[in-house]
């Protein structure tokens, strides 16, 4: 039996903060999924910090040696394996060898040895040079005091590796003080640059112990920004790239230069902090991760912002219908 | 010699767990087996690797993964195909908490809260080049192009760079030196004997 229809009491206030959860859940799946089948080049200002980084990156003198600190895993992939990957080409296309160690995550090692497999499958398909273990890059391994680690480092390269041991092109495990990646350094000076990547708070451990010994790059995730900004702008850390937005500047800028004039004399991006010529990598594979995700970030944020908006529409209609 | 420390600990306490059967001991022999199962994992991949000659290995990391030899399946099977995605899965709930916490909690309530929620939705806009272009044109259309008007410190990215360096950064400054100063006055206070509170008397 069909029951009476009782016209409906709830005001639209009342209405708007009762959208089920589930319902903003699907939102937010569909927006978080869809947008990553399109890649699009949006329209962007790169941030000064990102800007800065690239310029000192694509500076270092090729052949030298750098040290990349990575701290990230599975977690944080959505942002850092995009500056990992941005930050490999980067290094790979200049021949500048790099030892890898990490102090946060146990799992950091392998995550950053299978990402540099995929890189270097990529360049062999592109017919870039392979880049080899031992030869052109070092792992130095996990070591779990990140304080005490940074402080060997800032005394003694020497020292502070003297126990880590990678395999040589015949599968032997040696000293990777033997590598030609790290001949000749034997302190942290004599390195290029010594670049953190990371989701942690290992950058502000090394930073605080040897942002005066060497030139240090950063690249962390958007939750670690703010926090970390404050080393930028004290001029300790040379460049840093900060969560989706800092992949999204690095991938542009590898594919459009800083101050750089294309083959129609136009310039893309031009810098407010130096005039510097910095050039793009013109006919590579620049734009990847960053891209992709670049799109489903404008709807994610898009989604919160509606929500913060509905929630608090909602609560000032009902306080006014309350009032009346 | 710390790890060491740490897998003894966590298998005292979790197979003790275990065998009295206290309450949740079925996770806690989730949690053992898993952790021999990957320990298994990881020292016969880099025993059976050890033992192999260079050009076999060469040859097998030239395999399609499709094509791997049994401890390297397996190994890859715990630590990417079970480990490391339930480790972004895990990260990947924050967005719907988030998001819950953004529709029912963040509220106007007090002229503080309207203005962090103001300074958030604007940094949060400045992170999306969309936003940026149409504000910016919107500016633009007001400045009529002059690069000297008042008006140009209205961009997003002013906005925001603004909010960073001379609002946020501050703060954070002062945060850390006080967490800085205190936490040397802690120090202070346990060398010199002061703090007694959680010590072995």
């Amino acid at each position: 039996m069909a029951m009476p229809e009782t016209p409906s009491t709830s005001s639209l206030g009342q209405k708007m903060l009762s959208i089920p959860r589930g319902v903003w859940f699907l939102l937010l799946i569909v927006l978080a999924t869809v947008p990553q089948f399109v890649t699009m080049t949006i329209p962007n200002i790169p941030e000064d910090s990102s800007a800065a980084l690239y310029k000192e990156l694509m500076t270092l003198p090729e052949g030298s040696t750098v040290i990349v600190q990575t701290d990230w895993t599975k977690s944080t992939q959505g942002e850092s394996r995009g500056q990992f990957d941005a930050l490999m080409r980067i290094l790979m296309r200049k021949n500048i060898k790099f030892a890898f160690m990490s102090v946060a995550d146990p799992q950091a090692p392998e995550v950053a040895r299978n990402a540099l497999k995929e890189l270097n499958l990529e360049r062999v398909k592109n017919g870039e040079r392979e880049y080899k273990r031992w030869e052109d890059y070092v792992s130095l391994g996990f070591f779990p005091g990140a304080e005490g680690k940074g402080k060997e480092i800032g005394e003694s390269m020497l020292d502070a590796f003297k126990a880590s041991k990678d395999k040589d092109q015949s599968n032997v495990e040696r000293s990777v003080l033997e590598s030609p990646v790290m001949k000749g350094i034997e302190k942290v000076g004599d390195l290029s640059a010594f670049i953190v990547l990371t989701g942690t708070k290992s950058i502000t451990i090394a930073l605080e112990r040897l942002h005066d010994k060497v030139k240090m790059l950063g690249l962390v995730t958007g939750v670690m920004g703010p926090e970390t900004v404050n080393y930028y702008t004290s001029n300790q850390l040379k460049g840093l790239s900060i969560g989706l937005k800092g992949v999204y500047d690095m991938e542009t800028m590898m594919q459009f230069g800083a101050n750089h004039a294309d083959s129609s004399g136009k310039v893309i991006y031009y810098m407010k902090k130096f005039t510097d010529d910095i050039p793009n990598w013109e006919g590579k594979k620049n734009l990847d991760r960053g891209t992709r995700y670049y799109l489903t970030l404008h709807f994610t944020i898009g989604l919160m912002i509606i929500a913060v908006i509905i929630g608090n529409v909602g609560v000032l209609l009902t306080r006014k219908k309350g009032n009346a | 010699m710390l790890l060491l420390l740490g897998v003894f600990s966590l298998t005292r306490i979790h197979v003790l767990k275990v065998f009295k059967q206290q309450k949740d001991w079925q996770f806690s022999l989730c949690l053992i087996l898993a952790m021999v199962l990957i320990i298994f994992a990881g020292y016969n991949s880099w025993l059976t690797e050890l033992a192999m000659k260079p050009d076999q290995l060469e040859a097998i990391a030239k395999l399609e993964p499709n094509n791997w030899p049994f401890y390297k399946k397996f190994q890859d099977f715990l630590f990417d195909g079970l480990l490391q995605n339930m480790d972004a899965a895990m990260f990947s709930v924050i967005a719907f908490y988030i998001l819950s916490a953004a529709y029912r909690a963040f509220r106007i309530r007090s002229v503080e809260a309207t203005i962090l929620l103001a300074s958030a939705l604007l940094v949060m806009l400045s992170l999306l080049g969309l936003a940026s272009l149409y504000w910016n044109l919107g500016i633009e259309k007001v400045t009529g192009g002059d690069p000297a008007s008042f008006w140009n410190n209205f961009r997003l990215k002013e906005i925001a760079d603004f909010i960073g360096s001379s609002i946020r950064t501050p703060g954070l400054r002062a945060i850390d030196f006080g967490i800085g100063v205190g936490a040397l006055a802690m120090a202070l206070r346990l060398w010199l004997g002061l703090e007694r509170a959680g010590g072995s008397n």
